[in-house]
Order: C-alpha cells, then structure tokens, then sequence
C-alpha cells in the first residue's frame, strides 16, 4: 500500500458523517464525502460507502447512480433498513449490486472490518 | 366473513339487494298470478258465454222450426178443416164413384199429406183420395178416430205415429170429425202425413254438429227425429217435451243417452212441441279449443315471466358478488394503504433511529475506551450503550413489520421449518391444548428468511394458544395449492400460480368482527398489557407480504379463528434431514435458570431440558430473574437467557449475575444473528451464543460441554 487509500462516503446524516471520519481516518484511510443528489464522475477512489434510504425502491437507483460515477470501484452500502442478521456479502448486497452491505446502527468493528477485507483483499 | 372498513354501509347495501330480490320475485309472482287469473277469468267468461250463445241458438233454431212447423200443419189442417166443410154440402151433389177423385184432386196442393181418407161413424173408409187399390180397413179403434168420437170440440187431432193399415207406412194421422145436420158426430176426415215427408222438411235446415231436432206431441211422444232415429219415433220421451228449468242445464238424452243442451219450442195452435238438442260435448268444442290455447298461452308466458324472474335474480346476485367483491377490494386497498403508510414510517423511523443509535453506539463506544480509567465514567457510558443496545432492538422489531426493510432471502423448504417450529411448541403447550399437523408440502420452498418464516409460525401458533382458554385443539396444515385464476383473500390477492399454504385454525373464542380488521395493525393487542408487545400478527402482516403472499382469515366469536397463509413457490429445497435424538448428551439434575420473555418459549425450553435430565426453573422476566438469582445465587448451576428482552436485556443480566458469580456457565440466546451480539458477549464472559430458533441438539451439546467442563476441572 503505497498511499492511504481513498474512501468516498454518500451519506446525509450528519452525525453519522462524523463518526466514519473519525473511525475510517483513524484507521488510516483519506475519506472524503460526496453528494449522493448530484453524483457526478469523481476523481477515482479505492472504496465508495453509500447510505441507501428505502433500499427496497428509490435507494437502489440511487446506488447505481453512484456506482456508474466511480466504476470498478467496489461498494459498500449501509442501510438503516437493513434487517438483522444479514450476511455482509448474502444476497441483499447482491440485490443492490454492492460489494457488501452493512446494517446500521454501524459498530466500528463491523464496518473496518468490511472495509478492510475488501481494500486489502 | 370478511372484514369490512365501515361496519354500516355495506349492511345496508346487502338489505337494499335484498329487498330488491324480493321486491323482483313479488312482483314476478304477481304478474304470473295476474297472468293465469285473467286466463281462468276469459276461460270462464267463454264458458258462460258459450252456454248463452248456444241456448240462444238452439233456442232461436226450435222457435224458427216451430213457426215452419205451424205454417206447414196449418195448411194440413186447412185442407182438412175444407174437405169437412166441402164433403157436407157437397157430397150430395158428387157421385160417389167421382169423390175420390175430387179427394185426389184436393189433395195434391199439400204436398206432405199422402192421403185423405174419410170415414163414416163407424171406422170405415168411404172415400180415399188415392182409390181403394189396397183393402178397406175399419180404423174404429184408432186413437184419432176415438179421440174426434168421443170429443166433439177437439179439433184438429194429430195421432202417435202408426203404421198404415192399407199401405203398411209409418205415418202421422191428422183428423177431423164430420157432423151431420144435427151436429151428431158422423165419421172423421183424416189426413195421412208421410213422416218422411215431415223430416224431410227438416233435414234441409242444418241445425249445426251434434245437433238433432225432434218434434214431439205434449205428452212427449217423438213424432219425428233428424237425424232419424226410425227405433225411437212412437216412443214417449217426456225430457224432450219440456224445457229445463235451468235454461243453460244440460238434460241426459234418451234418444242417444248423451248431455245435450236442449230449448223447447211449442209449435202454436197444436199439440206439437219442437225441441232442438245439441251434444253438450260439440257444443262446448269450440270453448275447450279456445281455452287450451289460452292455457298454452298462459304456459308460455308464465314461463317466460319465470325465465326472465331468474334471469333478473341472477343478474342482482351478479351484481350483489361485485359489490361485496368491490367493497372487499376497496377494504383491502384500504388495509393495504394503511400498511404500506405503517411501513413508509417504520421505514422512515428505522433509518432515523439508526443513524441516531450508530452515532450513540459509535461515540459512546469512543468514550468508553477513553474512559477506561475512570470506573464511574465508564459504568455510565455502558448504561448509556445498554439503553441504545435496547432501542436498537425495538427498531429491529419495528422493521419486522414494515415491508420497507430488506433482509436477505434463500431458498427455504417450509415444510421443514413449520414442523421445527411444531416441535418446538408441543413440548410447552399448556393443559388440554394440543397440536393437530397435516403438512404435505413436500420440498416447495419459497424465497426468503428462514427466521422471518420460522417467526410466522410461531407468532400464529402461539396466538392461537392464547386464544384458547381451557383446553382446544389447535390445526396446523401446510399443503401445496395451485391457483389457476386470480385470487382475493382477507388480505391481498394472489395472482395465478404456485403456493404453498399454511393453516393454523384453533377451536378458542374467536374474533370480534369489530377488531378483525385491526388485529394486523402494528401494537394492536388484545392481551393484558405486558402479555405482549402488540407486534406479533403485524410482523405476520409485513413477512408475509414481503414474501408476495397473502393472508386469509375467517373468525367466528365462540368457535374459533382460521389462518390461511398462502406463500408463493419459488422452487423446491430438500428437508433437512433430522438427527435421531437418541444420542442428546443428559445432564445430572442441574438447576438450569431459564429466562425470556416469551412463556411458551420458557416452557419449551423447561420441558426439552427436564427430559435430558436436568432441572429447569423459568422465568418470564428477567428481573424477576435476577432477584431470583440475588436470593439463591449458588441454586443455579448455569444461566440461559434470551437476548431480546424488554425491561433488561440478556446480556445485561448476564453482566450481572456474572457480577455475584463470575465463574457460572451462560448460554445467550439470541434470534438475531449479529455479529456484534457474539462481540458483545464474549466480552462480559458469555459462554455460548446460541441462535433462535433452538434446537434440542445444540443446547444439549452446549449444556453437556459447559457443565462437563464445569464439572471436570
């Protein structure tokens, strides 16, 4: 690993904003955030973190929305929606077309843990 | 039954179809009556009037006869009344030998009269108007000539017919007497009149079929019959003589011994009556004709009247079906909306409160390791973590009704899963309840959760068990069904297809129409407040629609309540094999402390550990629990809590009792498989963590490898 890996996160809440800065730059990766509402093609980046409101209808649009303005970069969406017990890579995340999902309320764990196995794996 | 959004509308709806069927067949059957009461009325007004017009007739054709009857007799008599007057002042005059000539010539103006024969006071024939070529005969004791003898004012006498003396002929006798000077009585003068001369003059008058006219003396003795009945003339009929007294009667004939109609008519200045008869039966033809073509008419009409009765009844019914189907629809769409609004909001509330509870969890998390030298800190930020760990919980439940969560989906056999869920209960049912399962499913599977589906079964089988007081049974059936048109149950409509379906109908109390249609509503409970959390049918509600099924429901108060749910197929998954439970490792009567918030699980769970041995005490709410565990703590050999509890979660418990004895051997239970729950636990020194549903394998297997390490230092 050369540089920090880049990791682009789409996310509204603002707290929740804050708290994967804090984890994921702790953690040593360079995050930067970006509008969900006008994803326009960025800069390439290594990992892209979306959080998907209504999963199930406008949210999955919006996440092909994003992943056309990075391709092949993976994803990984979290959800609030998401129910318990979901495998991060089982068959939700391949619904959506992400890498991984995640539930939220997120754990720091659970989410280095994710981001970890798909940036150095 | 089906549940309906607005009690009194449809009600008045359904009584306002049924006052039309009735107001339709009421007016049916009175425009059938009206139908065959007219009929009967023309049909009786034709006989009344048939009867009239034939009296009239007959009556008409006996006085017309008889006037012809007098003028024709009339000039009989006339030549009679002349040759008595011409014979006494003439006969003087006439040489004998010429008088029968001069008879001869006066006869021959009337055409009926055969003969003229005139006899002297003592029967014997003087002169005849057709000579003596046949022998003389004394006709003393012939009834004209007694008659004119022994009553000088009779006048024109007319006989019985009788058979000639001379020529052997049928033949009336019409006489007068000859007086001498004195007025002494001096023979008769006779005229022969031919009864076939007489019928003759009335075969040329057609008096219509069936019809006879008879000419008969007072005293009813037929003179002369058309159509001719030679047997029966000379005989006295009394029945022809006299008209009935009922003019439209009918009287036997005793010519032909048929009902005849009859009118008498006299003939006028003789001793002659004329009766004309007709068959009642011909002369009733005309009206019976008529009156089957009525009674057809009637038939057909009646009929159509009854055709177009059904028709009508069939179309209200039609109409009827689409509008309960309408309405049921409309309250469906209703449900639905309702439900998809619930769920939009448990959607909306979900992603809300998880961003909230991730920025709690996640910040409180940060400051529990920068407070991890101050002990005070650090317990108040875990009180902190603990209450998040709860909301988020009741967030999860909150998502399991909404439709607006995704989870992940596989192929599940439910079969399989409906009878683990079977198993699972049996062993805690309460006294008098039991389970009655026909599952023939097979190997359908449908796309989705195993625990959502496991959780479906489990949530109807356990309403069902609350719904019976006092003993019932309890039906669970799963088969395949396949549906060849579109389909609307209580809840939804299925499309063509496949489906899997899967009834628990229980034999308890049943549900109120009024709460039918709440009871999928989110926090709707019937039960004692802390009985339930109100979630149980609505997460129902949200799975099953999620898995594109529909939910039927029929409920009736005192006998009960019926779920049919129906799953659509997506493939088929083998059953996974069970294990024989014959090689469970037992345990040596420890005491087990069993704690969740769910009785029939905690009963379950009492029941499956009590046959492997050991000694289980349980508890329904884990404070209870722990005041339990702080009066006894060295009771209990190990400590099986559920996770999601209200009040104080598992793990919370466990940090607990861990706190007075640290070494006990726990088990967690949890129906979520959260990755952080593991963490989690292991962290405050949970032994095992075991994932709903339970299987008696794995905490066997789990018990015998705690206690056995417990035991075994």
């Amino acid at each position: 690993m050369s540089a920090a890996p880049d990791i682009v996160v789409y996310e509204e809440d603002r707290l929740t904003r804050a708290l994967l800065q804090e984890w994921l730059g702790e953690a040593g990766f360079r995050v930067r955030f970006g509008n969900s509402r006008c994803a326009g093609r960025d800069a390439p980046c290594d990992l892209v973190i979306v959080s998907v409101y209504m999963p199930k209808q406008a949210g999955a649009d919006c996440v092909r929305g994003i992943q056309a303005a990075h391709p092949d970069t993976p994803v990984i969406a979290i959800s609030g929606q998401f129910r318990a017990g979901l495998a991060a890579a089982g068959a939700t995340a391949q619904a959506l077309g992400v890498r991984q999902v995640v539930a939220k309320p997120l754990t720091r764990n659970d989410l280095l843990e994710s981001v970890r196995g798909i940036i150095t794996g | 039954m089906s549940p309906v959004s607005d009690p009194a509308s449809p009600d008045t709806g359904h009584s306002r179809f049924q006052r039309l069927q009735l107001g339709v067949v009421a007016l049916g059957i009175l425009v059938i009556l009206a139908f065959v009461g007219s009929s009967a009325h023309d049909a009786w007004r034709s006989y009344q009037y048939t009867l009239a017009a034939t009296h009239r007739e007959l009556t008409n054709i006996a006085n017309a006869l008889a006037e012809q009857t007098v003028w024709s007799l009339q000039a009989d008599d006339l030549l009679l009344a002349d040759t008595a007057r011409w014979y006494r002042s003439e006969s003087q005059k006439i040489r004998p030998e010429d008088l029968n000539a001069a008879l001869a010539a006066r006869t021959s103006a009337v055409q009926q009269v055969r003969e003229v024969i005139i006899m002297d006071a003592q029967g014997n024939q003087l002169y005849r108007s057709r000579g003596f070529s046949t022998p003389n005969h004394n006709a003393s004791d012939r009834s004209y000539f007694i008659a004119q003898r022994d009553d000088p004012g009779i006048g024109m006498f007319i006989s019985e017919p009788l058979t000639t003396r001379s020529e052997g002929r049928t033949a009336v006798i019409l006489s007068r007497r000859l007086d001498d000077d004195q007025g002494r009585f001096a023979g008769v003068v006779i005229a022969n009149v031919d009864l076939e001369e007489l019928n003759q003059f009335y075969r040329t008058v057609d008096v219509g079929a069936g019809s006879a006219v008879s000419l008969v003396r007072d005293d009813g003795t037929l003179l002369v019959r058309n159509p001719r009945a030679p047997e029966a003339v000379g005989r006295k009929f009394s029945a022809l003589s006299v008209a009935p007294s009922e003019p439209l009667s009918t009287v036997r004939n005793p010519i032909d011994g048929r009902a005849d109609f009859i009118a008498v008519a006299p003939v006028r200045n003789t001793p002659l009556r004329l009766a004309v008869t007709r068959d009642a039966h011909v002369a009733l033809q005309p009206w019976r004709d008529e009156t089957i073509r009525v009674a057809i008419r009637t038939l057909i009409i009646t009929l159509l009247s009854a055709l177009t009765l059904a028709i009508m009844m069939r179309q209200i019914r039609l109409e009827k079906q689409a509008q309960i189907d309408k309405e049921l629809l409309e309250s469906q769409l209703k449900q639905s909306q309702k439900m998809e609004a619930i769920g939009t909001l448990a959607g909306g509330i979900a992603h809300d409160f998880n961003n909230v509870l991730g920025a709690i969890l996640g910040y409180g998390e940060l400051a529990q390791q920068q407070a991890a030298d101050d002990p005070k800190l650090r317990r108040y930020l875990d009180n902190v973590m603990h209450a998040a760990e709860r909301a988020k919980l009741l967030v999860e439940r909150i998502l399991g009704f909404s439709r607006s969560g995704l989870g992940d989906s596989v192929l599940v056999n439910v079969q399989a899963v409906v009878k683990e869920t079977i198993e699972l209960l049996e062993a805690s049912l309460p006294v008098g309840v039991r389970i009655e399962s026909a599952l023939t499913a097979g190997t359908a599977a449908v796309l989705g959760d195993p625990t959502y589906l496991h959780q479906v079964t489990m949530n109807l089988c356990t309403n069902a068990v609350q719904a019976m007081h006092g003993g019932g049974v309890i039906e669970v059936a799963l088969q395949r069904a396949h549906l060849s048109a579109v389909k609307t149950l209580a809840r939804g409509s299925l499309a063509p297809g496949d489906y899997v379906r899967l009834t628990v109908a229980d034999s308890g109390a049943g549900i109120p129409p009024a709460i039918l249609e709440r009871i999928f509503d989110p926090f709707f409970t019937t039960k004692e407040v802390g009985d339930g959390t109100g979630l149980g049918l609505s997460v129902v509600h949200g799975i099953v629609s999620d898995l594109g099924g529909a939910i039927d429901l029929t409920s009736a108060v005192g006998s009960g309540t019926r779920f049919d749910i129906w799953l659509p197929v997506a493939g088929e998954a083998a059953t996974p094999s069970v294990e024989p439970p014959e090689n469970l490792p037992h345990g040596k009567g420890e005491t087990l402390m069993i704690v969740d918030d769910e009785r029939p699980l905690v009963e379950l769970a009492e029941e499956v550990l009590a046959e492997l041995g050991y000694e289980p005490v349980g508890f329904v709410s884990s404070r209870v629990a722990l005041d339990a565990f702080r009066a006894a703590p060295d009771r209990f050999d190990a400590l099986l809590t559920d996770e999601s509890m209200p009040d104080l979660i598992g793990t919370e418990l466990v940090r607990q009792i861990r706190s007075l004895r640290p070494s006990l051997p726990t088990i967690l239970m949890s129906g979520h498989g959260d990755p952080r729950l593991a963490s989690r636990a292991s962290e405050i020194g949970v032994d095992e963590v075991l994932r709903k549903p339970l299987h008696g394998r794995d905490i066997a297997e789990a018990l015998a490898r705690l206690l056995g390490t417990a035991r075994s230092p």
